[in-house]
């Protein structure tokens, strides 16, 4: 009998899929067909689109009182530089799309390559933030100057931590990777991971445009 | 823990690794390991009422001081820190999580599942919320308790106002909090869309977990709000910001828009349960299908969007323009339509039905009296110059009270005696229990009615005494006798419950004839809830299975009409008996999520790091070192 | 293993909704489509003759890139309904917080800033 309920749950569980497996025995169908765990990032994206807002408003609202104290934000971006930062982290998200569609042909060392690829962008990126926050600091620009130097370092620092724990998630899936745990049958773990990055790769094609692009 | 003695229906069908359940079903830590979604709703309700009695106690110091003018019973500033703790810790320590002991314990049984979707992330949320409610109340003996109001204004919350650690306690529990609530809706959004039983359509679902789902939609788009704004607080506090500072150019008027845009949808994430509750009692003990069904449903989405428009009638006194006033005015006015519908729905389930007046149909009879009259004052509210005479007076307490102890507290506490046998196997004492809901009902309203006086007559909330001349002693005397009565009917309710568990009979599956799926199966539940997976094939599902020739309005045979509470109680056919649909499914073998202790170091890692706020920033990485261990022993655990 | 085969149905199902996946090359373009939107973008903000019309032109131009990620990158036009329904309410009620924000305090006006700061007027 036990071996009846060790085959069934072997069959049944990949083994990713970790807290659902014991449910899914009995569904393997959930009542949308979606797996939990995407909809659950699903949620969760919907709710990182308050916490953004609610800090992208912040910014917005502070902006029209912001020029009374330099460093003002015209003066201090350096846009060319910025633009790079954007691309690399566009392009991050075209490396990470290519893991997954690599995934989902069962090529897992092509997979591994772009998902290195694409913690590699994403640290190019917190590397250019890193320097640009210094840079600033250097002009005179921190926390305390002004509402700008407050509510900038908040809103783009709030994004950066999204940033590095999306980084150091990507690169705890390549050790998976190469520990075997990773495959064709469970590249919804991959799929998971791409949604969250993609959303930060979207929040900052808004911080782009309404912080750094339009000027006032 | 006789859950898994008790046998097993069905014969040999079911397999659950029984040895390794009993074992883990025993002791402290198995409390700790469980991710059973009923022994957490359990955990959720006893932690939400010793909160409770501990916010009561508070509302009573309060209560106290004002019972004579120039009162020096507690200074002024102890004043302040109990009616900050009292209002934090009714709202996010005692009904928040009592709503969320009945999402845990009723809602996967009432979509026909087996747990929620993420079981180990229930028991995450569950240690967080334990451990920030417990952070928060040892502010009184670690440096002294927030005493800025439960809605914390800036810039009394600035260092300069508010030196000591008090607000950073606030901070801290309130984040912790949030995380709670955050994760735990995460799970029940999933769990509610993706594991309803087979042929539960959305229109099937019963209608407390429809309010359910909409409380989740809430939870997960407000609260981002007030954890942006409390991060700004602490940035201001504790790293130089200054978004509050006004000398710097800050806007205090911003943390009242962020707290507000999270305040209104929590006022409805408080009571949608409640209303959810109320709109499963009413139907059973009417022996009616609930009227209006689909209206019920769509009101409360209206509800759940018109919830992000109507903050601002907070801050009318705050003079945001007569172009501000009047679109807050009108969407204000606009929510009172479907909440009014809902009444309109409740008051006609009842029409023509067969009414039996246990106890938990008393208190949601009392929840929909009462919630009128809150409801009416809240309305009276949306009007910016009534609100200016009536804004941080005493008739806001009695509005507030109204809508929060004369609905959210009366419907959980009917909630309470309505799923009791099914909790905990045993019924609650019904002459307890009607002396208990008649002492209640007269004293919420001793206590909270004459506040609409003593506000219109002048008096301000939140100070700590008022000069005789004002004329409200006798009013303020009688709020103060019925919070003493008010106090006196919780005990009895405390009584009753441990009366209850010790001698009351065992409760049989369905005492109450009742329409959905939990009633189907044993009282306690089995640790796997269903033997088969139900097969739902309308509304109302248990009733249908029990009365497949009921009529066309789906109005129940006869046979019950003569308003005796304990009619049903003797067991009538289908006792613990599933209905032939239940049993339609071939019997499988059940392997549930196995225990784990991750979550809880998980939980402790983030509240540790969190506690940096308070003591030393230190404690910070230390913190999130235990986390990151945690979840990576989480990830990895083969559940 | 034969209850095995019992679930593999399911990843067959899964399998083939994977294959309506766009291939590695549609992916391709998608990026070089973006990329060269937000080269327009930088294009453009130095463009003086356009500052005008610069920020709405921005706004269409970022929501356009957005939109692409969401439905293509991220699978929604794709998926299951349910998914757009949730994200897009979340991103529906965010935006409208925004626009409210910025509008209810774009409407009063700036308190005076006295100590601390510069006099504003004189230093424009």
């Amino acid at each position: 009998m036990s071996q009846a309920v060790a085959e069934r749950t072997s069959g049944a569980a990949p083994p990713a899929a970790s807290t659902t497996h014991a449910l899914e025995a009995e569904h393997p169908h959930t009542s949308t067909g979606v797996d939990s765990r995407k909809m659950l990032m699903w949620a969760f994206l919907a709710s990182d689109c308050m916490f953004f807002g609610t800090l992208i408003a912040t910014y917005m609202v502070y902006k029209q009182r912001q020029e009374l104290i330099p460093p003002v934000p015209r003066e201090i971006f350096d846009i060319p530089y910025t633009s790079v930062s954007a691309f690399v982290l566009l392009l991050s998200s075209v490396t990470m799309v290519l893991a997954l569609d690599a995934i989902q042909h069962n090529r897992v060392a092509r997979m591994r390559t772009w998902l290195i690829a694409t913690a590699l962008l994403g640290s190019v990126f917190l590397a250019g933030q890193y320097y640009e926050f210094t840079s600033f600091f250097s002009e005179g620009l921190n926390l305390s100057t002004s509402l700008f130097g407050s509510s900038f370092f908040l809103l783009t620092g709030f994004h950066g931590t999204h940033v590095a724990i999306g980084v150091f998630w990507l690169l705890s899936l390549v050790v998976q990777s190469w520990r075997g745990k990773i495959t064709q049958a469970n590249a919804l773990t991959i799929e998971i991971a791409g949604l969250y990055w993609h959303f930060v790769d979207i929040v900052w094609i808004l911080i782009f445009t309404l912080v750094y692009l339009i000027p006032e | 823990m006789a859950v898994v003695a008790a046998p097993i229906p069905h014969g040999g069908g079911v397999v659950v690794p029984t040895t390794e359940v009993t074992r883990s079903y025993r002791g402290l830590w198995s409390w700790i390991t469980t991710v059973d979604h009923k022994r957490i709703g359990i955990m959720y309700g006893v932690a939400a009422g010793t909160f409770f009695l501990i916010g009561g106690l508070e509302a009573l110091v309060v209560r106290l001081q004002l019972w004579v003018p120039n009162n020096t019973l507690v200074s002024a500033s102890t004043f302040n820190a109990m009616f900050t703790m009292h209002a934090t810790t009714m709202i996010f320590l005692a009904v928040m999580p009592l709503s969320v002991a009945f999402f845990n314990f009723i809602v996967p049984l009432q979509i026909g599942a087996r747990d929620v979707a993420f079981p180990r992330l229930n028991a995450f949320s569950f240690w967080v919320f334990i451990s920030g409610g417990i952070l928060l109340n040892l502010s009184f003996v670690l440096g002294g308790a927030p005493d800025a109001g439960w809605f914390g204004y800036a810039n009394l919350t600035s260092k300069q106002f508010s030196p000591g650690p008090g607000i950073d306690f606030w901070i801290l529990g309130l984040q912790v909090l949030g995380i709670s609530s955050v994760a735990g809706a995460l799970n029940f959004l999933v769990t509610i869309i993706n594991m309803r039983a087979p042929g539960m359509t959305y229109m099937r679902m019963p209608i407390f977990t429809w309010m359910s789902l909409i409380t989740m939609i809430l939870l997960v788009l407000a609260f981002p709000a007030i954890t942006i704004g409390l991060v700004l607080l602490m940035f201001d506090r504790h790293f130089g910001t200054n978004f509050f500072e006004v000398a710097k150019g800050g806007d205090v008027i911003l943390w009242q828009n962020l707290f507000w845009v999270f305040g209104h949808p929590e006022v409805y994430i408080l009571i949608l349960p409640a209303m959810g509750i109320v709109s499963e009692i009413l139907p059973v003990f009417s022996r009616k299908p609930l009227f209006g069904y689909a209206v019920m449903v769509f009101s409360g989405m209206a509800i759940a969007f018109l919830a992000f428009g109507v903050w601002a009638h907070h801050m009318f006194a705050v003079g945001l323009g007569p172009l501000t006033d009047a679109i807050f005015s009108a969407t204000t006015m606009l929510i009172a339509i479907p909440t009014g519908v809902k009444i309109f729905n409740w008051i006609s389930t009842m029409w023509g039905g067969s009414i039996r007046y246990t106890t938990a149909m008393l208190y949601a009879v009392g929840f929909i009296a009462m919630f009128i009259i809150g409801g009416l004052s809240g309305v009276m509210h949306s009007s910016p110059p009534a609100d200016l005479q009536q804004s941080d007076t005493y008739f806001v307490v009695a509005h507030i009270h109204y809508v929060l102890i004369g609905g959210s507290i009366t419907a959980l506490l009917g909630g309470i005696y309505y799923w009791f046998p099914k909790f905990s196997g045993r019924y609650l004492n019904e002459t307890l229990g009607k002396w208990n809901f008649w002492t209640f009902f007269i004293t919420i309203n001793m206590t909270f009615m004459p506040m609409h006086w003593t506000g219109l007559l002048g008096m301000p909330r939140r100070v700590y005494t008022y000069a005789p001349e004002l004329g409200v002693t006798t009013l303020n005397q009688i709020s103060t006798v019925g919070a003493i009565g008010l106090a006196f009917s919780i005990l009895l309710f405390v009584v009753n419950v441990f009366v209850s568990l010790r001698y009351s009979p065992k409760a049989v599956a369905d005492p109450w004839d009742g329409a959905t799926l939990e009633w189907s199966i044993s009282s306690p539940p089995p640790i796997y809830n269903f033997a088969q997976v139900p097969v739902v094939h309308s509304r109302d599902a248990f009733w249908a299975m029990k009365y497949p020739d009921r009529t066309e309005h789906g109005d129940l045979p006869d046979g019950d009409g003569t308003g005796s509470p304990h009619a049903h109680l003797a067991p009538t056919g289908h006792t613990g008996q599933p209905a032939a649909d239940l049993v339609e499914a071939k019997p499988t073998l059940i392997h549930m999520p196995a225990p784990s202790y991750f979550p809880f170091i998980v939980a402790m890692g983030l509240v540790i790091a969190g506690s940096g706020i308070v003591f030393t920033f230190a404690l910070t990485p230390v913190g999130i070192l235990i986390m990151m261990a945690g979840i990576f022993g989480w990830a990895f655990e083969p559940a | 293993m034969s209850t095995a085969s019992h679930v593999a149905p399911s990843h067959a199902d899964a399998h083939e909704a994977e294959s309506h996946h766009p291939s590695a090359r549609f992916y391709l373009a998608v990026g070089g489509i973006l990329a060269v939107i937000t080269a327009v973008e930088v294009w453009i903000y130095t463009i003086e003759s356009m500052r005008p019309i610069l920020a709405p032109t921005l706004l269409v131009l970022s929501a356009a890139k957005f939109t692409m990620v969401v439905a293509f990158f991220m699978h929604l036009r794709f998926d299951n309904r349910m998914l757009t329904y949730m994200f897009a309410f979340g991103l529906m009620i965010a935006a409208g917080v925004i626009t409210a924000l910025i509008l209810m305090f774009g409407s009063t006006p700036l308190p005076q800033l006295t100590t601390g700061v510069p006099s504003a007027p004189a230093g424009h």
